[in-house]
């Protein structure tokens, strides 16, 4: 790994860089110089380095990304393909050779092979893997996502508890916050990077911005007092007070205050960008961020759409291990690699693949994963498990197990106890640290 | 001139062709049969809650100030909050009886019949609300007083040809493709029950529901078709499932009750001569429900209590079962009875509610008791606005909405149409218009609400926000900005935008917050305004 | 005087079944022989003189789909994914020569007109001039974008080579045509047809396209640029199947052909005598094998090939229409009498 010093030349990686990292991680309030992320009051990463607070990063590939082009390839099978399949840092593990950067960092990874979630169809499927749960007409259970967000949340943090980047509109899903209810519901970045009205109105200054909310304030609470129903006044300013630690931070959004050569390490793609930005928000201490990389439904013309789509892929989520790693984040950052479904072994007649969930991948890494570790198998074609079946029940339990979640916490739909994981659900230990 | 005659031809041609006959036929049976008036009811309902208390020994906040129940009342029947002439004429008035002529004005209004259109679209059509030509259908079923069990069957049944209730099979046609979800939202909707975890198993909580009942209702519901704007139902089809011990079943169509509807054989349909009736399995739940009354009858009165006073008298309102009492003993089966067997009249059930002492409680507890539960019902609570409401209020408070009373010539009009508040539903279809796009950044209402950033955000600093209160826009704050005495400035805000007078502490605090910004007194006004209308007291229904 | 092929008679005489995608095909005249080139790495071939015609598993030389192949002198001259150009002498199924031609998949694969010299092109985005006897590199010309406008992998579909072989033109992914100079090695011309690529930024954000075969008129004053029109969802060949016929010379082009069957066309020919185009491919609307009068916008006739065809070729008559694709072979006739 070479970095490009400020006159271009390439430095070789200095292996002090993570000491002197975590070194001003360790210090006290202030801007940190690396990445110029800004954190206006408190060093929420300093206190959450120091407490263990554990973060997620979602990343989801929306749509059905191929197995057989990525984490399960079946070379020389009739249902291969024309990409090879190359080693990786695991000895007898092999993955895509679109992927050669990830497969030099596998080390850092865990991969299951062994999904069969039954359900083929995209907003269905996506339901089940996003909430661990298959669907029950009277009960909506929130999206594994607002779970970790309410589970990792930092108390009295300025910062939102869940960011979520889905800016292709085909298969967009808003992370559902079920029967949580909406305290936990994600700021929703959807038509751009940048959160909405985040800027100070114009014409209007900071100090007059100030003036009026506290003035806001100040009669809701006078008007709360003694009022049946007060609870509902302090979510509504428990929101505003929301308002202008967004507008500081928005600078965490604006990856235009990396440096170059982290940008361009990055690359220029949307999905690239908005891991820059993921890498910023979970650094300043957000706890759940969701990066959605859409749109994987290739049913025409799939190895071409791979080829597209996997090293952009490749190199940004290699990119992004490093970073975390460098900036001693990534063994308290949970990243989870998703789709709603793979994809047919069959390749059809327009060279496409089709949904296919019989037997499917997903893959992790850092926090609570044991690096390095494959789990299950399927056949010689990749048509059906062979070993270690897992369902999406079992995937959910897995991420909280891994960030330090008790499977057995309830929390009440009404009066309905229900437990985090659904009860027959079976973490995968062995990816689990 | 011409607009305006226009407008009112074709509200005359729209009064002509609606059956205003229906109103007229309750109108004789109170008189014939002795319906009890809504005042008894009111009273009834007070009856049941006095007996609540003292059986809790709880005793109940004090009654809401005047301003207080003019707001609440004005949002919970019109959609808005009131005029200032509307506030000053409602505090001037001395008469004992000041409350029930609001009430009456409220109910017999333009406005109402335009506003709880929307809150019933809302509670049918839940996700699929918004359809104009649903919603308009709707608030022409409420203006006629048109009996809720008739509206239930031009739902369920139609007739569906003529312009007026075309979109009556709006229901059905939206979920026609998904029988299951026909079943359950039917059931939640109409019968206050949600037995959709009955689908896989017998309800794991509920002793009440079973997969027999589930199935039961699909199968009403099987043969319908739709999903392209017209309804049908084929003349055969059966409902198959797998019980819990694997086996498979044919259902048979069973009400919530648990009384089956046999279908007629081949054979008994006919007899003689006479052309076989075509059986509707449709015509069969709706013949069920409405002579089991029980479950339709309690189902919307429940619904109309818990939009008017916070909290259902069964909570959630989907779940009426025998697990789940009602809050009030008795209360509930009485109103719903009293509903039933005069005429399903929605008019006077909300006439009622809004007459009840309960229903005119404070919000505030000024006791040193703690608070009760909420099934007490001992003081009002904070309700959230709709975004509707919420959109709504806003260009009232900040004088940016048209709710003047006709001038001459309009008067002249109505009298001539033989029509009156064609003005009214113009101007309020025109705010209608206008907050159109505002109402979708607001937070929805619903029974556990949730305040978000991205509200509080657009409020904060989005543009259409900002210009909502400057004096380009809005009338208030043009007004205010050239006013010279601050005390006469903060009063005016107060009064418009949380429709009260201020008390004096109030006029000293936000005078001198005044004076602290500076000499731009039109900035000043415009972020006092904003701070009025972004506070909790704005926000909310109390 | 040679029969037309009367596209409102074609009607498919034969199919000869292989597992999986044929991409490419030629045939041997003398022999009355099709070989086919095979995404199981496999070239399969075809007796047509046999009684019942069935498709016969070759040779298994390269590594990865053979997705060109070309007869040159009793030679089987196979293009493959695995980036080796490979001489096979037809008769004794030995490999001849075996070049390691490009860094990407080889796509497509051009004989000249004398038989002397060969085209190439592959992911590398290179055209590479070979000595079809010896199997040496003669050229390589450079003038397509290494990436897509938005930073992702591209791909160089396309190859031919005008009749008199003093010209080549090679077409991209993104729409871009470059005509070369054979003897100079000198870039001629190059062609936009942007049409060809639609890359989606809001719903999909990825692409599909490509310019996907290109074609010289038998006079020389056309090149015929095939693939899809615009797409209106690229997870599929969801768009019109779309000719655009340019005057390479001048650099205008001069009509477009484009039709609602929705299918990206992966092979263009122009007729040898009649003037007329010839397309196939597939797409969303199903397979296609479409011709076309030049100076109409609409196809004379389209018919429904079984599976999508990537590859055709007309037999010296013009009276048979081989094609290759999804499932095999298949023969069209277009008169009475079969075969």
């Amino acid at each position: 790994m070479t970095f490009l010093s400020t006159n271009g030349h390439p430095l070789n990686r200095p292996l002090h860089r993570r000491g002197v990292l975590q070194g001003m991680l360790a210090g006290s309030a202030g801007v940190f110089g690396v990445g110029n992320v800004g954190i206006a009051k408190d060093t929420a990463t300093a206190k959450s380095a120091e407490s263990g607070q554990n973060r997620v990063l979602f990343i989801w590939l929306a749509g059905g990304a191929s197995q057989f082009e990525m984490w399960d390839p079946k070379t020389s099978r009739e249902t291969g393909g024309p990409f090879r399949s190359i080693p990786t840092a695991v000895p007898g593990y092999h993955v895509g050779e679109l992927m050669p950067k990830l497969a030099q960092q596998m080390d850092k990874m865990a991969v299951v092979r062994s999904l069969n979630t039954a359900i083929t169809a995209h907003g269905p499927a996506a339901d089940l893997i996003s909430t661990g749960r298959p669907k029950e007409p009277a009960l909506d259970y929130p999206e594994i996502g607002v779970v970790l967000a309410r589970e990792l949340a930092v108390q009295g943090s300025k910062l939102p508890d869940y960011v979520s980047f889905f800016l292709s509109t085909e298969g967009r899903r808003r992370p559902a916050t079920g029967f949580m209810g909406g305290s936990h519901a994600p700021m929703l970045l959807e038509k751009s990077m940048r959160p909405k009205d985040i800027d100070l109105p114009e014409g209007l200054s900071d100090l007059r911005h100030k003036e009026r909310e506290h003035l806001r304030n100040l009669l809701s609470s006078e008007f709360a007092r003694g009022r049946v129903g007060g609870q509902l006044v302090s979510g509504y300013n428990s929101a505003f007070a929301k308002v202008r630690g967004l507008m500081q931070s928005k600078g965490l959004f604006d990856i235009e205050q990396e440096p170059v050569t982290v940008r361009e390490r990055y690359g220029r793609t949307a999905f690239g960008q908005q891991c820059l930005a993921a890498r910023r928000l979970l650094e300043a201490g957000v706890p759940m961020v969701k990066v959605a990389r859409g749109f994987w439904d290739s049913h025409h013309d799939n190895f071409e759409s791979h080829r597209e789509l996997t090293p952009d892929f490749d190199n940004v989520l290699s990119v992004l291990l490093t970073d975390l790693d460098e900036r001693g984040l990534l063994d308290s950052t949970l990243v989870i690699v998703l789709s709603e479904f793979g994809r047919t072994p069959k390749i059809n007649k327009d060279v496409g693949r089709d949904h296919y969930a019989a037997a499917w991948s997903c893959a992790f890494a850092g926090c609570g994963i044991k690096g390095g570790a494959v789990h299950g198998k399927t056949d010689a074609d990749g048509k059906t498990v062979v070993d270690g079946q897992a369902n999406a029940s079992d995937i959910a339990a897995t991420i909280y197990r891994a960030v330090g979640i008790d499977l057995q916490k309830e929390y009440h739909s009404g009066l309905r106890p229900v437990p985090i994981a659904k009860e027959d659900a079976k973490p995968l230990d062995g990816i689990l640290a | 001139m011409r607009r305006i005659l226009s407008i009112a031809v074709l509200t005359s041609v729209m009064y002509a062709t609606t059956s205003n006959v229906l109103a007229e036929d309750v109108k004789a049976a109170v008189a014939h049969k002795e319906i009890t008036p809504p005042i008894q009811v009111a009273a009834k309902i007070d009856g049941f809650l006095e007996s609540h208390w003292s059986a809790n020994k709880v005793t109940p906040a004090k009654r809401a100030e005047d301003a207080t129940f003019l707001r609440r009342v004005t949002l919970d029947l019109t959609g808005r909050i009131p005029t200032t002439s509307e506030l000053d004429r409602f505090l001037r008035d001395k008469s004992d009886n000041k409350r029930r002529e609001l009430i009456d004005r409220l109910m017999n209004g333009p406005e109402f019949p335009l506003h709880f259109g929307n809150v019933l679209d809302q509670m049918i059509q839940t996700r699929y609300a918004g359809n104009s030509a649903f919603v308009d259908y709707l608030r022409r079923n409420v203006r006629d007083s048109k009996p809720w069990d008739v509206v239930f069957r031009e739902l369920m049944l139609g007739p569906w040809e003529t312009d007026a209730l075309k979109p009556a099979s709006r229901f059905l046609d939206k979920r026609a493709k998904a029988t299951d979800v026909l079943a359950i939202d039917t059931a939640r909707v109409f019968f206050g029950v949600d037995v959709s975890c009955a689908k896989c198993h017998d309800h794991p909580l509920v002793d009440d529901w079973k997969q027999e009942h589930f199935y039961g209702m699909v199968a009403f519901f099987n043969r319908t078709t739709g999903g392209k704007g017209k309804v049908g139902e084929k003349s055969e089809g059966e409902v198959t499932f797998l019980g819990a011990d694997g086996k498979e079943q044919t259902a048979r169509m069973m009400f919530l009750s648990g009384r089956v509807v046999e279908e007629p054989t081949a054979a008994a349909t006919k007899s003689g001569n006479e052309k076989p009736r075509r059986f509707s399995r449709r015509e069969q739940l709706v013949n069920v429900a409405l002579q089991q009354k029980v479950f339709f009858s309690r189902a919307i009165v429940n619904r109309l209590w818990e939009y008017l006073v916070g909290r259902g008298l069964v909570d959630p309102v989907d779940q009426m079962h025998s697990a789940n009492d009602s809050a009030v003993p008795g209360l509930l089966e009485w109103l719903a009875d009293d509903f039933a067997t005069s005429g399903y009249d929605l008019h006077r059930l909300i006439t009622a509610i809004v007459s009840s002492r309960a229903y005119q409680l404070s919000s505030l507890w000024e006791q040193d008791s703690p608070l009760p539960n909420s099934s007490s019902f001992a003081a009002a609570r904070l309700r959230p606005l709709s975004r509707r409401q919420l959109a709504f209020s806003l260009l009232v408070a900040t004088g940016n909405a048209e709710l003047t009373a006709p001038n001459e010539v309009q008067t002249r009009v109505e009298r001539y149409a033989g029509v009156s508040g064609i003005q009214r539903i113009e101007q309020y279809l025109t705010i209608e218009k206008q907050t159109a796009d505002l109402m979708r950044s607001f937070d929805m209402r619903r029974s556990e609400f949730h305040s978000s950033v991205a509200e509080a955000l657009f409020l904060s600093n989005n543009p259409t926000a900002q210009e909502l209160v400057t004096a380009d826009n809005s009338d208030l704050a043009a007004r205010l900005g050239k006013i010279e005495d601050t005390r006469k400035l903060v009063t005016m805000a107060v009064r418009n935008v949380l429709s009260r007078p201020p008390s004096e502490e109030q006029v000293v605090q936000l005078t001198a917050w005044f004076t602290r910004q500076g000499d731009d007194r039109q900035q000043a006004s415009e972020q006092l305004i904003w701070a009025l209308v972004t506070s909790a007291e704005f926000r909310f229904n109390h | 005087m040679k029969t037309a092929f009367d596209p409102t008679k074609a009607k498919l005489a034969t199919t000869c079944e292989v597992p999986g995608i044929l991409y490419a095909l030629c045939y041997d005249a003398e022999q009355g022989t099709l070989y086919g080139a095979g995404s199981d790495w496999s070239v399969y071939c075809v007796d047509l003189n046999a009684e019942k015609p069935v498709a016969e598993k070759k040779w298994t030389n390269h590594k990865n789909y053979v997705s060109a192949v070309a007869f040159v002198d009793g030679n089987v001259i196979t293009g493959s994914y695995d980036q080796q150009l490979i001489w096979t002498k037809a008769e004794t199924g030995k490999p001849v020569h075996v070049v390691d031609a490009h860094d990407g998949w080889i796509r497509d694969l051009a004989a000249f007109p004398d038989g002397k010299r060969l085209a190439s092109v592959g992911d590398d985005m290179l055209v590479k001039l070979w000595n079809a006897e010896t199997g040496q590199l003669l050229n390589t010309f450079d003038g397509h974008a290494k990436q897509t406008p938005q930073g992702y992998a591209t791909a160089l579909y396309a190859v031919a080579i005008a009749p008199d072989g003093k010209h080549i033109a090679s077409g991209d992914r993104i729409g871009n045509v470059c005509l070369w100079e054979v003897e100079t090695g000198k870039l001629a011309g190059k062609l936009h047809a942007p049409t060809f690529y639609t890359y989606d930024p809001r719903t999909r954000v990825r692409s599909i396209g490509g310019i996907r075969s290109l074609c010289f008129s038998p006079d020389n004053k056309t090149l015929a640029i095939a693939g899809i029109g615009k797409v209106t969802n690229v997870d599929g060949f969801v768009g019109p199947c779309r000719v655009e016929l340019w005057d390479w010379q001048s650099g205008k082009r001069t009509a477009t052909c484009q039709d609602k069957h929705k299918a990206v066309l992966n092979h263009v020919a122009f007729h040898p005598t009649e003037d007329r185009l010839i397309v196939a491919g597939g797409g969303d609307s199903g397979g296609i094998l479409a011709f076309w009068d030049a100076k109409k916008e609409q196809p004379i006739h389209k018919a429904k090939p079984k599976g999508h065809i990537q590859r055709f070729l007309l037999d010296g008559n013009g009276q048979r229409l081989f094609a290759a694709g999804y499932g095999g072979f298949q023969v069209w006739t277009s008169d009475a009498t079969s075969n």
